[in-house]
């Protein structure tokens, strides 16, 4: 199931940059007036992309007032906030805050718009035929490393089995770098090995599959196999040094510095290394091809190795926005003609446009086997949530218990009685 | 037309509290009564409009489904034990300050600026100081040598709470000593000329004439410290995110209500932990009923 990447990857290197005008984008006359739109990429603001992106829109659009792109830092905490207000903005993005069978009551459907046929996880953001929200872009989740690091620590080839893996970071630590940077007091990022369970299971469904678990993270269970690894990384002293207090801007500068020599997230975060990263270890003129991409040798099979991939954050429309036909405008322009996704290092969610990210092509090198989840259910969301085991804060918590195996027990018992509950 | 002075005063009166006491009804008395409110329904933080009525459900619940969100409170206690050992000490330097020393009003200001300190920059303090490469560490190379590290905070550890405590007591203190300095004023010096006359000697000064005196004010600075830490929040979730064995109740209570999108329960924990302060401070009124605060010296 390589044909994500390798529809990507080929469209690349076959050059093909102009996506054809098969959407029906609204009539240049109806579109007028202005919105609001929220965005989480505030670097994209700062460096004056969005004013580009606006000016170019304003010209295919000549009766638009203004677009008002306004940035938050915080997204995830305070849009959910804002959703509850209802003050929200007319364009904006969502991630897991809304359970399926309630977007309707926020977005506004963009079938309308024909762009869903070609695209990526279209079923991600939809419920009853209407599709609300359309992903920027799909990210992979794999090792990403420092080359210059593992060079000097005399690594010379890419792991390829879990043993290699661990010999490579004892090699690492000896040279002076975090072979691994977790960043576990942070939380969030440990939300990763949530796709290593998906990858180890070899399972599309196998997040859904979990609601009729009554022990889910058990040792011999996909999720107790990834938490196993975590476990190992962490007890082997391979991760970094510091792990109570919260370093993710630091770890960026790290990994741009060879200081931190890889992590586990996704090809979203290889840009950032690459542009904040590398601002914040003081280190100018950087050249991106020092990081390198590969996927997690999970076990000792040499590979083809699972990997798990997902989309990312997804535009939406306000269901109550004053000007429809402006916002869904300037959505699927943002979405199908900019290069906002292939500048965020993503492989873009529009089929059409090809990623441009090179890691890529490494990445493709090792024939990885990629697993596109498929949507979380309702009933998924609520048993998540009701039981507490919901992400990389959970997966911080069981990490830090005093007790591994009580705290486990405990956390499938919740999650059994949560399902219970919801059934 | 002319109004009466009786009513002069009145209206008086209503104009310059209509102000204060709208908001004290908007921000404060509605959102309490929409606490209550959410508490009794399902509500998943975001959309009000599906939200459903479910009664005591999300309160018995937090007894038996949920009681796991209920272990956090246990960290309180390190927190009010810190709160002791912060009370013991803040009497202390009252006390000493009390003696008209040279300098002493300069320290009083300075064992009292971290309290008027923004909350936020006393926990960032705190954490470039006791993270593993923070300064904490720095200071204790210059004497142990340059790879001697103390890990002062592990959040699988459940000592990292004597570390957080700590930067709690050092934020507190000042606030305690006022107080009880403010306390110690109304005591009349020729007391203590009367006894040192007599030979006594200063703990007996203390334990005899200052402690009574104060009693009733060190006691309902505990009270607070009790319901303070109990809601002991941003010191640990400045300086660990209250990761593991670091989270306190009302840490758990945001998690259950923003992450897990879980705001009815998180309403009935807010609604428990306001029972237990108002059980508390029923308590401390029955205790203090009927003695004013400084008990009349002669």
């Amino acid at each position: 199931m390589n044909r994500l990447l390798a529809a990507g990857v080929s469209l690349a290197v076959m050059s093909l940059a102009v996506p054809a005008m098969a959407q029906n984008m609204p009539d240049p006359a109806n579109v007028k007036g202005k919105i609001v739109n929220y965005v989480h990429f505030t670097n994209y603001i700062d460096d004056g992309s969005y004013d580009r992106w606006e000016a170019e829109f304003k010209a295919m659009y000549p009766n638009v007032e203004d677009i008002e792109v306004l940035g938050i830092a915080d997204f995830a905490a305070q849009i959910a906030t804002r959703l509850a207000t209802g003050d929200y903005g007319d364009v904006l993005e969502t991630s897991d805050q809304v359970p399926a069978d309630e977007l309707g009551d926020f977005f506004l459907p963009l079938n309308d718009l024909g762009i869903a046929e070609d695209y990526y996880f279209a079923d991600r953001w939809a419920f009853d035929g209407n599709v609300y929200g359309l992903t920027f872009g799909v990210s992979a989740d794999g090792i990403v490393y420092n080359k210059e690091a593992f060079k000097k620590a005399g690594i010379d080839a890419v792991p390829t089995k879990f043993s290699e893996l661990k010999a490579a970071y004892e090699k690492l630590k000896a040279s002076g770098s975090y072979p691994i940077v977790l960043n576990v007091a942070d939380g969030w990022p440990l939300t990763s090995f949530e796709g290593l369970a998906t990858a180890i299971s070899g399972d599309p469904n196998f997040m859904n599959s979990t609601l009729e678990d009554d022990t889910p993270i058990a040792a011999d269970k996909p999720w107790g196999k990834s938490i196993a690894i975590l476990r190992d990384l962490i007890g082997s002293g391979l991760a970094e040094e510091d792990q109570s207090t919260a370093h993710w801007q630091d770890s960026k500068g790290w990994l741009a510095s060879g200081k931190g020599a890889s992590w586990f997230l996704g090809n979203w975060s290889i840009s950032q290394i690459a542009t904040e990263g590398a601002q914040i270890a003081g280190l100018s003129g950087y050249d991106a091809n020092n990081l390198g991409y590969f996927p997690l040798p999970y076990d000792e099979s040499g590979g083809p190795y699972n990997v798990s991939s997902g989309p990312d954050w997804a535009m939406v429309i306000n269901k109550n926005t004053a000007n429809p036909e402006l916002a869904k405008a300037w959505l699927a322009f943002i979405l199908t003609k900019t290069d906002l996704a292939q500048k965020a290092g993503f492989i873009p969610g529009y089929k059409k446009l090809p990623p441009t990210l090179p890691q890529l092509a490494e990445f493709q090198s090792y024939k990885p086997n990629l697993i596109e989840g498929t949507p979380p259910l309702p009933a998924l969301t609520s048993v998540r949530n009701a039981s507490g085991w919901n992400g990389g804060n959970a997966i911080r918590d069981l990490i830090n218990a005093p007790d591994y195996d009580a705290a486990v027990a405990d956390i499938n018992g919740k999650w059994a009685a949560s399902a219970a509950r919801e059934r | 037309m002319t109004f009466d002075a009786k009513f002069q005063r009145r209206l008086t009166i209503f104009v310059f509290l209509i102000v204060p006491v709208t908001m004290l009804v908007v921000f404060n008395i509605y959102p309490i009564l929409q606490l209550f409110w959410i508490s009794l329904t399902d509500f998943n933080s975001i959309n009000w409009a599906r939200a459903k009525f479910v009664g005591l459900r999300n309160f018995v619940d937090l007894f038996t489904f949920d009681r796991d969100l209920l272990v956090p409170m246990t960290r309180s206690l390190y927190y009010l034990g810190s709160s002791l050992v912060q009370l013991v000490l803040a009497t202390w330097f009252a006390v000493v300050l009390n003696q008209k020393l040279p300098a002493s009003r300069l320290f009083r200001t300075i064992l009292f600026l971290p309290f008027v300190l923004n909350a936020v920059a006393a926990g960032l303090i705190f954490r470039y100081f006791l993270e593993l490469n923070g300064a904490a560490n720095d200071i204790l190379q210059l004497f142990f040598g340059p790879d001697f590290k103390v890990t002062w905070l592990d959040s699988s550890e459940p000592y990292s709470n004597f570390s957080l405590a700590a930067a709690s007591v050092w934020r507190y203190l000042g606030f305690n000593l006022v107080v009880t300095f403010g306390a110690l004023q109304s005591i009349p010096q020729d007391q203590y000329d009367a006894a040192r006359l007599e030979g006594a000697n200063q703990w007996q000064m203390f334990w005899r004439i200052t402690f009574p005196t104060i009693r009733l004010v060190l006691f309902l600075q505990f009270m607070l410290s009790v319901v303070g830490s109990l809601e002991v929040f941003e010191v640990p979730m400045l300086i660990t995110r209250g990761a593991g064995e670091t989270s306190t109740f009302a840490i758990t209570m945001l998690e259950a209500g923003f992450q897990n999108r879980r705001a009815g329960t998180a309403a009935a924990m807010a609604v428990f932990m306001l029972a237990i302060v108002v059980i508390i401070f029923g308590v401390t009124r029955l205790i203090t009923r009927g003695r004013s605060a400084v008990r009349n010296p002669l």
